[in-house]
């Protein structure tokens, strides 16, 4: 070791020091905004989902029910599937009017694809919205079109199929042209967040 | 022409970093699927390539030489990390459209070259100046070549529709082999055309920058032959 070689260690070592320290300055700045933001994303995309709903709340009750539920979900044939969220849709004067479900899918042609599913009591479809996807832009990424996203707006709650037709029944679905895998993807997720509210919500 | 006026106009024309350069292509070819990506990651690039050469700049005499390569990518990895940090905390609405790109930046070589071949031996309001040209002449080259991907692929250039009815858009031009397609199309053309770029020997060895592809006639290699020999 030459001094040169010393001081030169130094120098790096005090430069990197420096920049930890100034990364750690700013991750303790942001801590807060980024997760209000986060919450305040989720939130809009909630809205959108359940446009009736005033409020969305989870309980421990439910919380466990989604746990319980991941082994039976991920063997029902949708693919790689699994019920994230639940949220009761509450109107203002606090009554429940549905649910709100977060299920991904990792059969995305880019990975995970996350929707929120809004399922009202009577079983039908509010809506869907994404809160996580990363599909190939001008492709897979039209999921989040109305023309795509909105045929599941008043759906029943049933389990559904893409087709690549024009739909002739009521849970059919139709493909993005040029885009199976985010469509399949998709409506698996869908379909995981409605076979959790037929099957795991009543027990 | 002014000297700093002279910087932007050499990062956007002369010594484009995309055309002449031939330097960062590896986002290039992943970011543009459309002319809004393209500008997307041309503009954050430009916020970190300039905050980079200031503080780069700022720090030329601190840094020795043996170390300055490990320096220069902690500098710009903090910075990348604290723009990625402020961005998501502050402007999601912008975050959400550009967040995507931002740790795409840490590996762009875009960013490490200037440091390298310009930040490292000038002022740093000439620096600046020099992050400004080249960060634009990057957008200008994404730009171009998303919105050509995107008329190819999608018949539209910024998502308004721009092609006939009858036209049946291409989508393998969205995909990542229809990067390489234009890529390839933009070179030959100015191959055949005698365009200034690294790769042709149309731009003279003594004007050549940092990494042009010419690892021999590079800044760093020279010095480091001259302190071989010195030894």
């Amino acid at each position: 070791m030459t001094p040169k070689a010393i001081k030169n260690a130094i120098i790096l070592f005090v430069i990197t020091l420096i920049a930890g320290f100034c990364l750690g300055l700013v991750h303790e700045v942001t801590l807060e905004p980024i997760a209000a933001a986060q919450l305040a994303s989720a939130t809009a995309t909630y809205q959108e989902v359940y446009p009736e709903a005033a409020s969305f709340t989870t309980t421990e009750e439910l919380e466990a029910k989604v746990a319980a539920a991941a082994e039976e979900i991920s063997a029902q044939g949708y693919g790689n599937v699994t019920v994230d969220d639940i949220q009761e849709a509450l109107d203002a004067g606090g009554n429940v009017l549905g649910y709100l479900i977060s299920a991904s899918s990792n059969d995305g042609y880019n990975g995970l694809v996350q929707v929120s599913v809004g399922i009202t009591n009577e079983g039908t479809l509010t809506g869907i919205g994404f809160l996580s996807i990363g599909e190939t832009p001008g492709l897979g990424m039209k999921a989040k079109e109305p023309a795509f996203k909105d045929q599941f707006n008043g759906k029943p709650a049933d389990t559904m199929s893409v087709v690549k037709v024009t739909p002739t029944a009521d849970n059919q679905i139709q493909a993005i042209s040029g885009a199976s895998y985010t469509s399949n993807a998709t409506t698996n997720a869908v379909n995981a967040a409605v076979y959790f509210y037929n099957n795991c919500l009543a027990e | 022409m002014n000297k700093y006026l002279e910087r932007i106009y050499n990062g956007l024309w002369k010594e484009n970093p995309i055309f002449v350069q031939m330097l960062g292509l590896c986002p290039t070819l992943a970011v543009t699927t459309s002319a809004i990506n393209g500008l997307g990651m041309g503009l954050s690039s430009t916020a970190v390539l300039i905050g980079a050469n200031i503080v780069i700049s700022a720090l030329r005499h601190v840094i020795p030489d043996g170390v300055r390569l490990p320096a220069e990518i902690v500098v710009v990895a903090s910075l990348v990390t604290v723009v990625d940090m402020l961005m998501e905390g502050f402007t999601p609405a912008l975050y959400s459209s550009l967040g995507l790109y931002i740790p795409l930046i840490v590996v762009n070589c875009i960013i490490l070259g200037r440091a390298e071949a310009y930040a490292m031996k000038n002022s740093v309001l000439l620096s600046a100046c020099d992050g400004i040209g080249m960060g634009l002449g990057f957008t200008v080259a994404l730009v171009l070549i998303g919105s050509f991907r995107e008329l190819l692929g999608a018949g539209t250039i910024f998502d308004i529709t721009v092609t006939p009815s009858f036209y049946t858009p291409m989508s393998l031009f969205i995909l990542a082999p229809g990067a390489f397609f234009v890529l390839a199309m933009l070179t030959a053309l100015q191959n055949r055309l005698k365009m200034p770029c690294a790769t042709n020997g149309s731009v003279p060895e003594e004007e050549r920058v940092g990494c042009a592809g010419d690892c021999a006639s590079c800044a760093g290699h020279d010095k480091v032959m001259a302190e071989k020999e010195g030894k």
